[in-house]
């Protein structure tokens, strides 16, 4: 949904760290994706090349990776992957819940997957 | 790190320079604020047309005698929504968002600005009308109320999941027209509570009140 803004903010982040490193060029391009973001990585990198055409980060490498949602119960203390239940089985959808997948509780908090990070920035100077 | 590759110099750079954080940020400011003034704020997300505003309206009717309330109302251009919520005769303030399809914390933070918080003690914020984008996007309220309608068809839940993760309460509005439109509340309220086994799930017919007095109980306001 908002994966241009999302990438002007990439561009201008990473433009700006080149320029305080002096850079010649940026070549490579890393960002972490949470699956419980609202963001798309196919359009992500349409708009992040488009953002970057003309500058000295064109023509980077562009390295999108989705991170796996991870829950917390505060009942049994479980860290790990979210549960996905089978809503209807005639729409073969899988769904995330928030229902802890070893004891059941519903105190389940989510720790990771909804962010999006610049995990690197590779530099040529 | 520094590599040197062929003559030319390469610096790699490790960051975590988040890109949504700047909102979570701001979210928290406001909730700060509203907690300092003792003002609880519930964030209304819903499709278009699910009937936000009608909802709102009934919850500031049945309400406005026991609690001091304020509306934020967010639209991306008209004052409709305001106006009708208006002439409940309480605090409201239109924010416009222009062309974005969402309410931000910035946006709610301007408007808290330009509220009088000492006089109120419940705040609604009606987001604009989308089950995508708001989701990413917390204002800083103690609560997030999902409203879908029957007239949106039987898929609405499991096509938005993500919206209700964060619900403290989904409302299936509508209801009377449930069975001309062939679809089931009861699925619908399988469907949000598989996916957020912890929110609480209320059926209204907003237009004449049905069920409003469950969203307050659920809402505990």
């Amino acid at each position: 949904m908002h994966e241009l803004s999302v990438a002007q903010e990439i561009a201008r982040t990473v433009l700006r760290i080149a320029s305080e490193k002096g850079a010649k060029g940026i070549t490579r391009i890393e960002v972490e994706v949470g699956k419980l973001t609202f963001l798309g990585i196919d359009q992500l990198r349409f708009w992040l090349e488009a953002c970057l055409e003309g500058t000295i980060g064109a023509g980077s490498k562009l390295v999108f990776r989705e991170i796996d949602p991870v829950v917390r119960c505060r009942t049994c203390g479980y860290e790990g992957g979210i549960k996905e239940v089978e809503v209807d089985p005639a729409l073969h959808l899988m769904l995330p819940s928030l229902e802890c997948p070893t004891c059941g509780s519903t105190d389940v908090e989510i720790v990771s997957g909804r962010d999006c990070l610049i995990r690197r920035v590779e530099l040529s100077i | 790190m520094r590599v040197i590759e062929g003559g030319e110099e390469i610096l790699d750079i490790e960051l975590e320079e988040s890109l949504l954080a700047r909102n979570r940020e701001l979210a928290e400011k406001n909730r700060k604020l509203l907690d300092e003034k003792g003002v609880t704020a519930i964030d209304v997300m819903g499709s278009i047309g699910s009937g936000k505003t009608t909802l709102i309206s009934q919850l500031v009717r049945k309400l406005k005698g026991r609690r001091s309330i304020a509306v934020i109302a967010g639209d991306l251009t008209t004052t409709i929504d305001a106006d009708r919520i208006g002439r409940e005769g309480v605090q409201v303030v239109q924010v416009n968002t222009g062309k974005e399809c969402h309410l931000d914390a910035h946006l709610v933070g301007k408007a808290l600005e330009e509220m009088d918080l000492d006089a109120i003690d419940l705040l609604f914020i009606e987001n604009v009308g989308n089950l995508i984008c708001p989701g990413e996007f917390p204002l800083g309220a103690h609560k997030r109320l999902v409203v879908v309608s029957v007239t949106e068809g039987p898929y609405m839940v499991v096509k938005h999941p993500y919206i209700f993760l964060d619900a403290s309460v989904a409302v299936i509005n509508k209801i009377d027209l449930a069975e001309a439109m062939g679809v089931d509340p009861a699925k619908l309220e399988k469907d949000v509570l598989k996916i957020n086994p912890s929110a609480r799930v209320v059926r209204t017919n907003a237009l004449t009140g049905e069920g409003v007095d469950e969203v307050i109980q659920a809402l505990e306001i």
